[in-house]
């Protein structure tokens, strides 16, 4: 005879398949996974970190453009520095006036024979001339003017247009501000709006917002992902718990089905609802009312690891049980009279299971 | 079979990423896995892929293995509730054959001899031969029992049968198999 058991394990592990090939390749790809995984996250984070310095900066923008336009506009209103009318005058004046002298001296020269009436005539002409010049520097001084004039005109032309595009700056702020108006009014009608001084700043929070879901999210998508791990590690601790209470403990049952195991005679003997009339002379006869645990006890049971069975003299039936109130164990035994309703013999008090089984073997030899 | 300190130095190689670790685990505990996860499922093709899934599983969740508390038990625990799962995922209809006549009607008791030949040893033949010739009912149980080390509450338990009935077809494949030169280590 064959121990079942070993020559059962002994002939699984002969057949025992080589798989850690299969199972590196998982791991490897479980860890490729992951760390595509990690490198993700990590984009998205610093796509989300760009993507707030960018909406910060246009955040920034419009305040920043007009303040240089305000400086710009402040230079140009200024008139340009006027030169000085009078050194430039002077300085012209006396310039004409050599060239004058030299050409009369160049045609006394030329014509000095008859030209002295001429040259009187010249004289006095040119003596006249002088004369004007000195007497108005009007043509020099307007010409000092005209481009003092031109550059008050042009810084003025100018000022107009650092004015005009003050104004159009002051449009486009009116603008700006009918925009926000208008698109403040948006919400009323619709979800979505970006005011234009404060677009960066909705885009700002919406993207904030969107970081703050995404992280929400996948902190929530992590929570709930290590809150299954913790839940199955927590089945798994449960089971364990329970396997280690139910090893090697098989008498601790807790079922109230009472099948019972032995010989064919007995189990044909045995009616339907057993558990049913061994639970009402628990109650009534035997005043057990909260039967915790119980089973039928076998003969022998050290031929085999079930302390549950029916004796060998089959109008008695005995059942180990626990009061489930004081933890108690008992033995209990039952006799079947003919109609097959069992009625109550006796119930022993036994400490241990153990006990109650050698208690058992006890009242048989009695 | 590794002591407790040597698992956990595996454990510990294992989250530091060092497949050794798990290699390590893997040539002492395949036997015992492979054995375990058989015995709920039966099949050879099935055991292997949920073995190789135990295993890869173990590795990603090694920083949630808590030591001190029987690493074998932990692990055969762990075997047992993956083949559970793979059978009710893929083969429901093994757990519900047992439901639907065990439940309803009671349980059926099949006639055993009345004589004393069973216990005679009428013809010895391989161990998975004689246990492949049982009820398969019978044949689930004790893969549960001898391979898959299930207590019979467990089994009961799992099968949603009343333990009584578990105990009952259990001894009479016990008394099968005596036939053919197999007895139950007491």
């Amino acid at each position: 005879m064959k121990e079942l058991e070993k020559e059962y394990q002994n002939a699984i592990s002969l057949e025992l398949p080589y798989l850690w090939d299969r199972i590196e390749a998982g791991v490897d790809e479980y860890e490729a996974e992951k760390k595509a995984t990690q490198k993700e996250t990590q984009n998205e984070t610093q796509n989300e970190t760009r993507r707030e310095l960018r909406s910060e900066l246009q955040n920034e923008l419009p305040n920043g453009l007009q303040k240089e336009t305000t400086k710009s506009s402040v230079y140009l209103a200024e008139p340009a520095p006027l030169p000085d009318t009078k050194n430039t005058i002077s300085k012209e004046s006396a310039a004409d006036g050599r060239g004058q002298k030299e050409k009369i001296l160049y045609l006394i020269r030329r014509y000095a024979a008859t030209a002295a009436g001429i040259l009187v005539l010249i004289v006095g002409i040119g003596a006249l001339g002088l004369s004007r010049k000195s007497q108005s520097t009007a043509p020099s001084e307007s010409t000092s003017y005209e481009a003092s004039d031109a550059a008050m005109s042009e810084s003025a032309t100018a000022s107009d247009e650092a004015v005009e595009m003050a104004d159009e700056y002051e449009a486009d702020e009116d603008t700006a501000d009918e925009m926000e108006d208008f698109q403040y009014a948006a919400p009323s009608e619709g979800e979505e709006a970006a005011p234009f001084k404060q677009p960066a700043t909705s885009n700002a929070a919406a993207s904030a917002s969107a970081a703050s879901e995404s992280t929400a999210s996948a902190a929530s998508e992590s929570t709930a992902e290590s809150a299954m791990e913790e839940e199955d590690m927590a089945a798994e601790d449960r089971g364990k718990k329970e396997v280690d209470a139910l090893l090697g403990e098989d008498i601790r049952a807790g079922v109230l089905s009472i099948t019972p195991v032995g010989s064919l005679a007995d189990i044909r003997d045995m009616g339907t609802n057993e558990a049913d009339q061994i639970e009402e002379i628990l109650r009534n006869e035997a005043g057990i009312h909260s039967p915790g645990e119980y089973g039928l006890i076998e003969e022998d049971p050290e031929s085999s690891e079930l302390p549950y069975g029916v004796t060998q003299e089959t109008e008695y039936v005995r059942v180990w049980l626990r009061d489930a109130s004081d933890e108690k164990a008992y033995i209990m035994t039952l006799v079947r009279d003919g109609d097959q309703k069992m009625s109550l013999l006796n119930v022993v008090k036994a400490d241990a299971p153990s006990e109650a089984v050698y208690e058992a073997a006890l009242q048989k030899e009695k | 079979m590794l002591t407790e300190a040597a698992f956990d130095a595996c454990v510990a190689r294992i989250r530091s990423g060092d497949k050794s670790g798990l290699r390590d685990i893997y040539d002492a505990y395949l036997d015992y896995i492979y054995r375990i996860i058989y015995g709920v499922l039966g099949r050879k093709e099935d055991a292997e892929d949920v073995t190789s899934e135990f295993f890869i599983r173990f590795w990603q969740r090694a920083d949630q293995y808590q030591s001190g508390g029987g690493h074998k038990g932990f692990l055969a625990t762990m075997a047992r509730n993956m083949a559970i799962d793979h059978l009710r995922k893929h083969r429901r209809e093994v757990l519900e054959s047992f439901g639907a006549s065990e439940n309803e009607d009671g349980p059926v008791y099949e006639p055993a001899a009345e004589d004393d030949t069973e216990a005679e040893v009428i013809e010895e033949i391989g161990v998975k031969e004689a246990i492949s010739r049982l009820d398969p009912k019978e044949q689930l149980i004790i893969n549960l029992k001898v391979l898959s080390e299930m207590t019979f509450a467990e089994i009961s338990k799992q099968l949603n049968i009343p333990m009584g009935t578990v105990t009952w077809r259990y001894r009479e494949a016990i008394k099968k198999l005596r036939r053919y030169g197999y007895y139950e280590r007491a």
